[in-house]
């Protein structure tokens, strides 16, 4: 009887593996992850929508007394959106040397914003732009 | 004899399928979520809305508008070497009741995180004279509000000023501004 129910609960335990590996993998279906290489570096989305939805349209780097960095977003849809942005600097090791917080953009639409941020970076300093839905 | 093999292949599919059913249904029922919409009490990550609505001062925008500051006043050059600011208490003037302790603790933490040597950081009460620092930070909080008895709106207003005490010029002025409209009224406190 024990072993049944060990059996059991094997079966249930696996099976629950099993179900989330697919339910994870049919959510990456329908909203994948985009990452979009740039020679500045590269863009972050979780849900990929958010980057079909808003364009990071240009980064300007200031590489002098830490920045700052402008980052400009487009809003390619008729409605208003608000993101938020996150800024990563990794070096040439690929370690990451500095990380901000989320940062809200709102976007009306169709417009651009610009996010300014003031970052350490040196020449050979990578950045990475996470970009995800406010809610 | 084809009837035969057809029904006995449709049955054994349907017994797979049935079986894929239930160790679907098994697994999920087995499955305990990760996910922090459950229960009474939910955490959340403070940059992230929680959807209670309002148009107010979010806890996003007291570290998104404390951050920006300090890395602009860390990143800009200071006239003399390890100048001392002094950060003077928020005036919160907008309609929103909230402790601006909350907008002075993060700044200064802030300030203080990214400071590195360039510059010391003097917090400021009604007591201290202001002549013990090179600089002084001032912090304040304004808002405009519309309202049409459906929906509310909130402009924002943090207006952050450095200046030189000795003669009050103001030597660099950043800001951080909300726009939010809601239909739902909530209680800031």
């Amino acid at each position: 009887m024990r072993s049944l129910l060990a059996l059991i609960l094997l079966a249930l335990s696996l099976s629950c593996v099993a179900v989330k590996e697919a339910q994870l993998a049919a959510e990456n279906v329908i909203d994948a992850p985009v990452v979009e290489e740039h020679t500045w570096g590269r863009v972050e989305c979780g849900h990929g929508q958010v980057c079909s939805e808003v364009q990071v349209a240009r980064v300007d780097v200031g590489r002098y007394d830490g920045g700052p960095v402008e980052v400009t977003l487009k809003n390619r849809t008729l409605a208003s959106v608000a993101v938020q942005v996150e800024l990563q600097t990794f070096d040439a090791q690929g370690r990451r040397t500095d990380r901000t917080g989320f940062h809200d953009v709102a976007l009306a639409p169709r417009q651009e914003s610009v996010l300014t941020l003031w970052q350490e970076l040196s020449a050979d300093e990578r950045l990475v732009i996470a970009l995800r839905a406010r809610s | 004899m084809l009837r035969e093999i057809t029904d006995v292949v449709c049955r054994a599919l349907l017994l797979c399928c049935l079986s894929l059913l239930l160790l679907a249904l098994g697994g999920a029922l087995a499955c305990t979520p990760l996910v922090t919409d459950q229960g009474p009490t939910v955490q959340l990550d403070p940059d992230v809305d929680d959807r209670l609505g309002g148009t107010g001062v979010e806890s996003g925008d007291v570290r998104g508008a404390s951050e920006q500051i300090a890395r602009a006043l860390a990143g800009m050059r200071h006239g003399s070497d390890h100048p001392r600011i002094a950060l003077a208490p928020v005036q919160n003037l907008s309609r929103f009741r909230i402790d601006p302790g909350l907008l002075k603790n993060r700044l200064t933490h802030e300030l203080v995180q990214r400071a590195r040597g360039r510059f010391e950081l003097i917090p400021l009460d009604d007591a201290t004279p202001t002549t013990t620092a090179d600089y002084l930070l001032k912090t304040e909080l304004r808002s405009l509000t519309k309202d049409n008895g459906r929906s509310t709106s909130d402009y924002l207003q943090y207006a952050f000023l450095l200046e030189r005490p000795s003669d009050h010029a103001v030597l660099w002025t950043g800001m951080y501004e909300t726009k939010r409209k809601s239909d739902v009224d909530v209680i800031y406190q």
